[in-house]
Formats: structure tokens, sequence, C-alpha cells
């Protein structure tokens, strides 16, 4: 059915965990609170040399409720780095409810 | 724009007398002096009523259109209008949501916490409280 609408596909949310700043964008914007974002602080190792500090964030963990997300797509529209996209795939349901929530691996699987 | 403060016994009548002038909007002002409904006429004058009980007379019989906003105002801030019953309240600044206090809003974390650093969010999601001290004072109720 999705194949034959022709219109843009919401399938399945992917990421691109190199591309995420760990901005909490997403996660704060998400109206059911289906994502979850773990990250921390390190210091940037491209500084040039006699620069001072900064600190950039790191991924740690990335996880969406696909049983509580109702694909509105706010995630994939307000990140600012287009970490996060539309899959045209639905091959994603699990027999359980906690299949359903897929972690930073098996959304970069999607993507 | 005229604004004009009006007393609860004198609302009926006040709206009456400018029936002519046609009827606007209806809304409450949650501000820190507590509610107060603010009707504005067609022609453009503000009446403003401070509201001491949440109740108020209606004012279907003036302007039958304000009926609807008299039962959206009951529902959402909990002022009973006349025979319009008063609704739960989940507007009001002083209620916050019991289902959406019962998980933490994964927003709060922010990647700066390991630091300690303060953090810069200013916002939060509708009926999410910054933290439950205000439920244990009774400044915050939740429904």
């Amino acid at each position: 059915m999705i194949e034959q609408s022709g219109s843009p596909l919401r399938g399945v949310i992917a990421l691109q965990a190199a591309a995420c700043t760990s901005c909490m964008l997403c996660v704060r914007q998400c109206p059911t609170w289906c994502i979850t974002l773990e990250s921390h602080q390190e210091p940037d190792p491209n500084v040039p040399e006699g620069a001072r500090t900064r600190l950039v964030n790191v991924l740690d963990e990335f996880e969406i409720d696909f049983a509580r997300c109702m694909n509105c797509g706010i995630c994939v529209d307000v990140c600012p780095f287009d970490a996060l996209a539309w899959r045209a795939t639905t091959d994603y349901d699990e027999p359980d409810r906690a299949g359903l929530v897929h972690d930073a691996e098996q959304l970069g699987g999607h993507w | 724009m005229p604004v004009h403060e009006v007393a609860a016994a004198d609302w009926l009548a006040e709206a009456e007398r400018r029936r002519e002038e046609g009827f606007g909007a209806l809304t409450v002002l949650d501000g820190a002096a507590g509610l107060e409904l603010r009707l504005l006429t067609a022609a453009g004058t503000e009446l403003r009523l401070p509201l001491a009980a949440l109740s108020a007379p209606s004012l279907g019989a003036v302007w039958p259109a304000v009926l609807v906003s008299e039962r959206r105002l009951a529902e959402q801030f909990g002022i009973a209008f006349g025979e319009i019953a008063a609704g739960s309240g989940w507007l009001r600044k002083r209620v916050a949501l019991a289902a959406r206090n019962e998980v933490v809003w994964p927003g709060f974390k922010d990647p700066s916490d390991e630091r300690g650093a303060p953090s810069r969010r200013k916002s939060l999601p509708l009926g999410v409280l910054a933290d439950r001290t205000a439920v244990e004072s009774g400044e915050v109720e939740l429904r």
C-alpha cells in the first residue's frame, strides 16, 4: 500500500548517529515522549593547538519506542543536522512490546 | 480600547447594558493575581471581572453566542457559568497533569548534566512540573 501511494513515505525513522549532536531537540519536541537519548560531553579533539578547550556532545544511546511513536515526523523535521530521516520500510514490527524499542544500532540499520 | 473593571454583582447588568455593542470574545487571564474573566464586545470595549470564586453569571441570555466560550472556559479553567458546571480546569497554572508526571519527561536530560552545568532550557511541555515540591507545598495541584 505504501509503494502505491507515490507520496513521501513514512515507514520507519532511521538514525545517522554520526550526524547527531545530542542537541535534544527531537526528544523535547516529541509529543509522545517516545525518544530517549543518553549523552555526555568531552573536550573536542579537533581544536587547534593552543586554542581554548571546547566541549562537544557525544551520543551514548538513542532509542525510539515505536509502540508509542505516532509517526508525526516532528523529530525528523526539527533535527538541524538531518540525523533522522524517514525510510520506506515497514518491516520493523516485533511480536513483543519490548522489541519495538529500537536502539541506535537498529535505527542506524534502517538508514 | 476602553477597559472597565466590573464587580461580580454587576456582570450581567453591565453586559445587558452593552447588548447592542455585540459579543466579541470571552477569555480568561490566569495571572499572578488569580483568574480574571475578560469580555470583549464587538465594538471593542473590554470588561474585566476578577474571579474571587470559581463561578460567574452566564451571559447566554444576553448573547447566545457566548455560551460556546463559557462551556470551553468551564472545562479549561474550572469556572461554573450559571447552569454550566465547572470542569476539571486542566489549563490553570496551578493544575498539573498527574498522568504527565507519573513518568519523567525524557527532555529533562542534558549532555551537560554530568558536569553539573546549569540547564539553559526555559520551557516545559504542558502540565509537566520542574520539581514536585510545588505539589507537596500545595502550590500546584495534580489532576
